[in-house]
């Protein structure tokens, strides 16, 4: 472009850029402004570490409030506090929810394009499903521990869930994690937001999402935190 | 009350709210209109203006009050939105876009100049979402918010010189797309620049 086009075209996209039709902002009930007038900066972070330290943040009716997103690995999270409370119940896992794409482990370690190691003592599965569209989810139930897990490629899945989950940050093997729980509807969408049929449930277990070697694990169990995330290491050594 | 923008800082550090809203009074809007930009959704942006606000706040002991502040801001705001969009990941927010447009009804068909130009304004957002990420911010910080040079080159933190060419590219670029996919913005442009090409 020559220096006189590009000034022209400065200018128009200038006048034009100015008469962009920004949308109303929306009202937020918590002030940007120093809602104390003697709250300082300092004193300010210095009352939002000890609230943190006092574990106040993680107070299910507090966090409840919060319209938060969260990612680990592949899985982005949305916790939308608009949405209802699950209507059913949900299922438990010793009942084998009905999923599509039933195959065999070995089937479905064939399939896969990322490594899918079991810990021996976990022994095999009762039952493995294949998802292979956009990208590749597999999911295990063993129904006697009770465990579903989804092992999930590095194309994205995304959940939404309902007020009624409480989510807090954790680790596993020293890398991010999230644990999750309460009752939600559970919807999974690949990349391109179309749901991933058939996967529509109602959870009112703890969930373990952590990643390992660009795979991103879900594992739904009736464990604690500290249990869960120990069998989450165990993935992490297999080969 | 009025006082200069170093007597604010300080006021507001020491827990002065009147100064600390004379402060971002002004630099509100421009907080959301960028972080709309970026993310394209009012909820979201708005979000984001409000925590670049708090983070301001919660920061202004380390803030550099020779400096000034709305570039800061806009630093600020800028990176939440990015790390926003990067967490939100674009195929959500096309979702909601398109549902947002599903729903909405279509413009009348008389409209008025006014509302032309602001169409226009819109077809002009979309033409720089094809530009890739850095020439879009360019654009948005330099003719969607009028942000001088020099502030530009504060809120990215690049030297003057490297506005000067980013923004050169992404007017070249932005100038190939609408040439290729924006008839009526080519067509406008023409009708008013006839002489410059």
């Amino acid at each position: 472009m020559s220096e006189n086009s590009q000034n022209g075209f400065e200018q128009w996209l200038a006048e034009t850029a100015r008469e962009f039709p920004y949308p109303p902002q929306p009202d937020r009930s918590v002030s940007p402004s120093i809602t104390h007038r003697r709250l300082t900066p300092r004193l300010a972070a210095v009352m939002v570490a000890i609230l943190l330290v006092l574990g106040l943040l993680l107070v299910p009716p507090v966090r409840a409030t919060l319209r938060e997103w969260f990612s680990i690995g592949s899985v982005s999270i949305l916790i939308d506090t608009t949405a209802p409370t699950p209507s059913a119940t949900a299922v438990p896992l010793s009942n084998l929810p009905n999923l599509p794409g039933r195959t065999t482990l070995a089937e479905a370690q064939a399939q896969a394009n990322f490594s899918l190691a079991i810990p021996d003592e976990l022994g095999p599965p009762t039952a493995v499903y294949l998802h292979d569209g956009v990208g590749q989810m597999v999911t295990l139930i063993w129904v006697d521990r009770p465990l579903l897990l989804h092992v999930i490629d590095q194309n994205m899945i995304l959940t939404k869930i309902g007020p009624q989950s409480y989510s807090e940050p954790v680790s596993v093997n020293g890398q991010a994690a999230y644990w999750v729980s309460g009752t939600r509807q559970l919807d999974l969408y690949d990349q391109y937001m179309e749901p991933i049929e058939g996967f529509r449930r109602v959870v009112d277990g703890p969930v373990l999402i952590w990643t390992n070697d660009n795979v991103t694990y879900r594992l739904e169990s009736d464990l604690s935190p500290d249990e869960a995330i120990k069998l989450a290491e165990t993935f992490i050594l297999s080969p | 009350m009025i006082g200069t923008a170093v007597d604010l800082i300080d006021r507001a550090r020491a827990g002065d709210d009147r100064a600390w809203q004379q402060l971002i009074e002004p630099l509100q809007q421009d907080l959301f209109r960028l972080a709309y930009l970026v993310l394209r959704d009012p909820a979201e942006a708005a979000d984001v203006q409000q925590e670049a606000l708090l983070r301001a706040w919660l920061k202004l002991e380390q803030f550099d009050s020779s400096r000034p502040l709305r570039p800061w801001l806009m630093q600020i705001a800028l990176n939440l939105a990015r790390n926003r969009r990067r967490t939100l990941r674009r195929a959500w927010a096309r979702v909601t876009r398109l549902i947002r447009s599903e729903s909405q009804p279509e413009p009348a068909a008389g409209l008025s100049e006014r509302a032309i130009v602001r169409e226009q304004a819109q077809q002009l957002w979309r033409a720089v979402q094809q530009l890739p990420v850095k020439g879009q911010t360019i654009v948005y910080l330099r003719y969607f918010l009028d942000l001088t040079e020099e502030e530009a080159a504060a809120v990215l933190e690049i030297p003057k010189g490297t506005v000067k060419s980013r923004t050169s590219r992404a007017l070249t670029q932005l100038r190939g797309i609408i040439q290729r996919d924006f008839v009526e913005l080519e067509a406008d442009f023409v009708g008013k620049f006839p002489k410059r090409l």
